[in-house]
């Protein structure tokens, strides 16, 4: 019968007898890889932010323009002007966001995790803040779209189904808002319960 | 970008994984049971240590430093591989075949890890990896007399399931 120490130092002495299956790759190869993936993950990235910023960054100057175009007629210039505020303030929204993902690794296993922790909750108030401009953006198409909708319908008709519409677009906002907040709330549960875990002896 | 900005740093870094490449599949193992879902996390690990290498400046040792990031970098996975995957998937037999002898018993030793919740597993795979207790603190962030308590029962914990599991396979071999 072995002593506790003797078969602790037996199972640290078995388990790193194990090379894992070194020769399965090359270091040069995974060094490869890697500079290969990380390219690939940044060119990712910047992709999302870019598109985010297209749509805003390059809309938002158009419809400034036409703000500016269509002053003389009130329901245009007020609706293309709270599009263009809708997509500004969108943009630095974006912006904002893209900062607080980017964290560093290298913390203590607690400290990740609760780092973790905080940036889920920063995007739980992004992905809430989103729906407000959405909905300031599509809330200007219909200012736009108000002369337009009048043109065929009777004034209050007209104001009705456009508000029906805003109405039916403020639930679908909502609809995805929670989803997205569930599925975080739900990891942020998952690492409470770890760093509850770390707590107890 | 580490990798645009600074070049030289390859072969430092290739040095760091031929290092501890072994700990790492290790890591990987314990962490993961599908073959493929090893080798992504290990990749995994080496982007996380490579963007963050450049950052290094040795206020840690160097293998503390790389557990930090690969535990955490495992231990987020996991969570996303469980969130994606309901059901359990069986051991790859392929790459840790119950075989005779010294394999035989890795094998029931990573049965034994891969049991463990997660915390639990994180500080067997730093104990099992001959890190100090004061490194595992350092690693992990927990309190020191938490690690001196849990290291304790976890070393019981996994002699006596290793030596049941051995004993309870005996006869078979």
């Amino acid at each position: 019968m072995s002593r506790p120490d003797e078969s602790s130092d037996e199972l640290q002495r078995i388990w790193q007898e194990d090379r894992g299956n070194a020769a399965e790759q090359e270091t040069s190869m995974i060094v490869q890889l890697v500079r290969e993936k990380h390219r690939s993950f940044q060119d990712l990235v910047r992709a999302e932010s870019s598109t985010a910023y297209v749509l805003s960054l390059s809309f938002a100057p158009l419809t400034g323009l036409a703000a500016w175009k269509a002053h003389p007629w009130l329901p245009f210039g007020l609706g293309y002007l709270i599009m263009t505020a809708a997509l500004v303030a969108a943009a630095i929204a974006v912006w904002l966001n893209q900062r607080a993902i980017a964290r560093p690794i290298d913390l203590s296993v607690r400290q990740y995790h609760q780092q973790l922790l905080r940036l889920y909750e920063k995007r739980i108030r992004f992905f809430a803040s989103s729906q407000y401009w959405y909905l300031a953006l599509f809330f200007g198409c219909e200012v736009v779209l108000y002369p337009l909708a009048v043109h065929f319908l009777p004034k209050v008709w007209s104001i009705v189904l456009l508000g029906v519409l805003l109405v039916l677009c403020a639930i679908a906002f909502q609809r995805s808002e929670s989803a997205q907040e569930a599925r975080l709330r739900q990891r942020q549960d998952e690492l409470r319960s770890l760093l509850e875990e770390m707590d107890r002896p | 970008m580490a990798s645009d900005r600074q070049p030289d740093l390859e072969p430092e870094f290739s040095r760091l994984l031929e290092n501890h490449a072994p700990a790492l599949r290790r890591l990987c193992v314990a962490y993961m049971e599908d073959a493929s879902d090893r080798q992504d996390l290990f990749q995994e690990i080496a982007i996380a240590l490579w963007t963050a290498w450049p950052g290094f400046r040795g206020q840690a040792s160097e293998r503390t430093w790389l557990y930090r990031v690969a535990h955490n970098v495992a231990l987020t996975y996991a969570a996303k591989r469980r969130r994606q995957r309901s059901s359990e998937e069986a051991l790859d037999e392929t790459l840790h075949s119950p075989a005779t002898g010294d394999n035989h018993r890795r094998f029931a030793l990573l049965e034994s890890v891969q049991r463990l919740g997660p915390v639990d597993r994180q500080l067997a795979l730093l104990y099992l990896e001959g890190l100090s207790a004061r490194e595992i603190e350092e690693i992990t962030g927990m309190a020191a007399n938490n690690v001196g308590v849990r290291l304790n029962r976890l070393r019981q914990k996994l002699a006596a399931a290793f030596r049941a599991k051995e004993v309870r396979d005996e006869p078979a071999r």
